[in-house]
């Protein structure tokens, strides 16, 4: 029964790679926008599955902590350079050096913000010994504060970053990538390859990690928990907010939902690498993006959530624990 | 004086609804410890049942593009309306079946495992109702539906539908209660209590809480469809995850959480409060603020009130 | 021995989990360079004194002292700094961490050249750990986890160290081992407190002895005059 299960498992998998090959052979254009996308998608992913692992509750408030990170950047650069309308924008790109200079003050801001946010609700759940869903639920009804906040000051409407229309870039196979898209993924993966660095070469990530596998016995060891998941939270809401300011250049779009509406393929990207997996949650979040480009070129594009859905659904059924399996290195 | 007498009716009616969904929520989360945050999909699925089932076929005159409609509001029985309980449970019946492959997906898996499908599911059921037209009209959403009792002639409908949705009310209320006393809905509340030890005397868990779900998305049915002939319109966007599901949350916390007489009376006060802050002088009765207001009722309720206002026995 | 004063006093110490209370009013008196065993049977509150002690359960009452400081109310992670080392039963090296990487988590509040020194010391200790250190802490052996895991409490060269059952499920050849490891653990002129299900052996090697009851103190005595006991053999020493 269990060999069939495998081997039924694995068809189904094989099936599944190879239709993704052959439509990726098929319309290319597709695969590499996906594979742009998915990197930004790796980006919310790797902080959302690092609070996942460590913490060990699925955060409802990172893509709201996304959205909240675009609406700040914007303020600070509508304060702080007012002019930044008609300022020259960067190179090939939309954006302007003005959001270079803001957006690390915004990332930290919802660093700090992640950590105030522990201080004042999850700590007290953890002293509680809440159950997971409970602090689940709880971060669910930070994310719809933090939105109807969002909705409060800044209204409903969408906006966006000061920008510049700029060409895209045209290659071959009818490729055309738009240079932000170019700029975002490169800044994606470079964030990831400092974030896995951090985790698994310094003393702080392994900390981290050891906090992730007993709490209790790290702080026999006389590590300081209570202050590493500060550390935890203050990394998870800078990859958060990182992500949130670069898929609004990307998009050339702010809205207030747009975190809440990104929460599923970041899950399933999570879920598909292997909660608490870096490595896992890159590789999860290309494969989410590639996935929804592709399925586009043959259906209708406003059902990439639904594609998503479904993808989160077949990872459930066959790899519940990751494609990446439990051997995994997991955080 | 008249006015607001209407206003106040039509308040009863919503919280009504509103605890339907509530004591649907109190099985899965308060009884079974069922994480689902996608309430909006069975709300959606309800309604959409209830609408399509019981509206006439589409009139091509006034671009109504769905395909078929039940017309079930013709069928009565001696002069009754017998079409609007068949309906109902229609709609719980619908809601059963979409919930129990989901459940033997997910439940199996972590917890929050169901949370992160049920949200999927219910933005995928909103976007197929938007794109599939054929299926209930798109977003022009679906309109005029039919109203049970609509002969009786009182002067004010509402009346006639504040007393259906009591009556629903109490029934659902009713076996809701029985359930949660049988023996079924002990070992439910075991699974909550202590999982393992479920397991251990033997209990196939798995089977209780897919059943769980189950029944508690039938329930969830239930008021969808009540949703439905009670508002006689409704659109993908009245399934927005705001009013379909988070405050939905929010009641439950509030009332108490294994409790279904907390569950109704925080649908009520939630409703109540939600309803009535529109009054309020200046920003205070932005929307928004009411937003921020229920997520802050659900962490509040959870850090230091977990049992709400009304805690089960 | 009673004219130095002790190194650890716990008074009065009651304790439990959520609203259980498991161990009542346990005063325990530990002396520098001593060995003392607590034995008694499953479930009669000897892990939950230790943890107690440790804090990562907190007493309900009673009070802690080390070297005559109070340390009721202090953080787990600070009692480490007060030289307090503790070996938890099971579940006490980090799985995910490679070897190398547990012992430098022991060596966490260390700086970096009292970290190098001490590194060494524990490698001398125990040689096995040398070959390995770059090797998941998952995949030891059982015997190697224990070495492990009472290296890792070494780091910070504790001035008493708890140890829980150390030798649970491992082989009679091993078992031989840490207990010699104990010993030598006393003749550098470290206190331990010991939780032991195979109880002659662990008081053959222990100065003092203490018999735990249903979460109570029931006796407390000379190792030697603890196996000499007829009844307590009996009870808890498999005759």
């Amino acid at each position: 029964m269990k060999k069939l299960d495998i081997l039924l498992d694995n068809k189904i998998l094989s099936l599944i790679i190879i239709v993704i090959c052959l439509a990726s052979f098929l319309k290319p254009w597709l695969l590499i926008n996906g594979i742009l996308i998915g990197s930004l998608y790796s980006l919310g992913s790797i902080g959302l599955s690092l609070i996942y692992g460590n913490l060990k509750f699925a955060n409802m408030a990172h893509g709201d902590f996304m959205t909240l990170s675009s609406y700040i950047a914007l303020t600070l650069m509508m304060f702080l350079f007012p002019n930044s309308e008609n300022s020259t924008s960067v190179g090939p790109f939309t954006f302007k050096y003005e959001l270079l200079m803001v957006m690390p003050l915004a990332v930290i801001i919802i660093g700090f913000m992640a950590v105030i946010l522990d201080k004042l609700i999850f700590k007290k759940l953890r002293k509680l010994n809440a159950t997971s869903a409970a602090i689940a639920l709880c971060s669910l009804g930070l994310a719809v504060s933090i939105r109807g906040l969002i909705q409060f000051i800044w209204g409903t409407d969408s906006a966006r970053f000061p920008r510049e229309s700029k060409l895209f870039w045209d290659l071959p196979f009818r490729i055309k990538i738009p240079p932000d898209m170019f700029f975002c993924s490169v800044v994606a993966v470079i964030i990831a390859i400092i974030f896995y660095l951090v985790l698994f070469k310094t003393t702080l990530g392994k900390a981290i990690r050891a906090t992730s596998d007993n709490p209790d016995l790290a702080r026999i060891t006389g590590i300081n928990t209570d202050r590493i998941i500060l550390y935890i939270w203050f990394i998870g809401g800078i990859l958060a907010a990182t992500a949130g300011i670069l898929i609004s250049v990307q998009q050339a779009l702010i809205t207030p939902v747009m975190g809440w509406k990104i929460l599923i393929p970041l899950f399933a990207a999570v879920i598909v690498g292997g909660i608490g997996n870096p490595i896992g949650a890159l590789i999860g979040g290309i494969l989410i993006g590639i996935t929804g480009e592709l399925a586009t070129g043959w259906i209708n594009p406003s059902y990439k959530p639904a594609v998503y859905f479904f993808v989160l659904l077949i990872v459930l059924l066959l790899r519940p624990n990751g494609i990446l399996g439990n051997k995994g290195r997991q955080f | 004086m008249d006015s607001i007498l209407y206003f106040f009716i039509g308040f009863l009616i919503m919280s009504g609804i509103y605890s339907v969904f509530t004591v649907g929520l109190n099985i899965h989360w308060g009884q079974t410890g069922l994480f689902n945050i996608g309430i909006a999909s069975f709300f959606l699925l309800g309604a959409y049942t209830a609408a399509i089932f019981s509206s006439p076929s589409p009139n091509l005159a006034k671009y109504e593009e769905y395909l078929w409609g039940g017309n079930f509001s013709q069928l009565t029985l001696l002069g009754v309306d017998i079409w609007f309980p068949i309906i109902l449970l229609l709609s719980a019946f619908i809601c059963i079946l979409v919930a129990i492959p989901l459940a033997m997906v997910t439940i199996r898996l972590k917890e929050d495992y169901l949370a992160l499908v049920t949200l999927g599911l219910a933005e995928t059921l909103r976007i197929v109702f938007i794109n599939e037209t054929w299926l209930a009209n798109g977003t022009r959403g679906m309109y005029s539906i039919p109203r049970p009792f609509d002969y009786i002639n009182i002067g004010n409908y509402d009346y006639i539908y504040f007393v259906v949705v009591v009556i629903t009310l109490i029934f659902v209320y009713f076996i809701a209660q029985k359930a949660t006393n049988s023996p079924w809905g002990r070992v439910l509340r075991g699974i909550k209590d202590n999982e393992t030890t479920m397991i251990a005397s033997g209990k196939n868990v798995l089977k209780f809480k897919v059943e769980a779900f189950a029944f508690g998305a039938g329930i969830m049915g239930i008021g969808g469809a009540l949703f439905t002939h009670g508002k006689r319109f409704i659109d993908p966007i009245t399934f927005e995850p705001m009013l379909a599901t988070f405050i939905i949350w929010s009641m439950l916390m509030v009332g108490g959480s294994g409790n279904n007489k907390g569950a109704i009376f925080g649908s009520f006060l939630m409703w109540g409060i939600w309803t009535f802050t529109q009054f309020l002088p200046g920003f205070l009765s932005d929307a928004n603020l009411r937003f921020v207001f229920v997520g802050l009722i659900i962490i509040l309720f959870q850090l230091y009130k977990p049992q709400g206002i009304i805690p089960a026995k | 021995m009673k004219t130095t004063p002790p190194i650890l006093v716990a008074k009065e110490i009651t304790a439990g989990y959520g609203n259980q209370v498991i161990i009542r009013n346990i005063n325990l008196e530990l002396y520098k360079s001593t060995i003392t065993t607590i034995i008694g049977p499953n479930g009669c509150g000897k892990s939950t004194f230790l943890k107690s002690i440790s804090g990562i359960i907190d007493p309900v009452e009673g009070r802690i002292l080390i070297n005559d400081i109070e340390v009721t109310n202090l953080n787990t992670f600070e009692l480490s700094k007060m030289g307090l080392g503790y070996v938890p039963q099971s579940e006490n090296i980090f799985p995910s961490l490679s070897v190398i990487d547990n012992l430098k988590m022991g060596g966490y509040i260390l700086d970096n050249q009292k970290y190098k020194i001490n590194l060494n010391k524990v490698l001398e200790m125990f040689p096995d750990l040398k070959s390995k250190l770059f090797d998941s802490a998952s995949n030891l052996s059982g015997g190697q986890r224990q070495m492990l895991a009472l290296s890792r409490a070494l780091m910070l060269d504790p001035k008493i160290i708890m140890l829980d059952e150390p030798t649970a499920g491992l082989s009679p050849v091993i078992v031989d081992e840490v207990l010699d490891n104990i010993i030598s653990l006393k003749k550098s002129s470290i206190t331990v407190l010991l939780v032991e299900q195979n109880a002659k052996k662990a008081l053959s090697i222990s100065d003092k002895g203490v018999v735990f009851s249903f979460g109570k103190k029931v006796m407390e005595d000379d190792a030697k005059n603890i196996l000499k006991n007829k009844q307590i053999s009996k009870l808890y020493l498999g005759g």
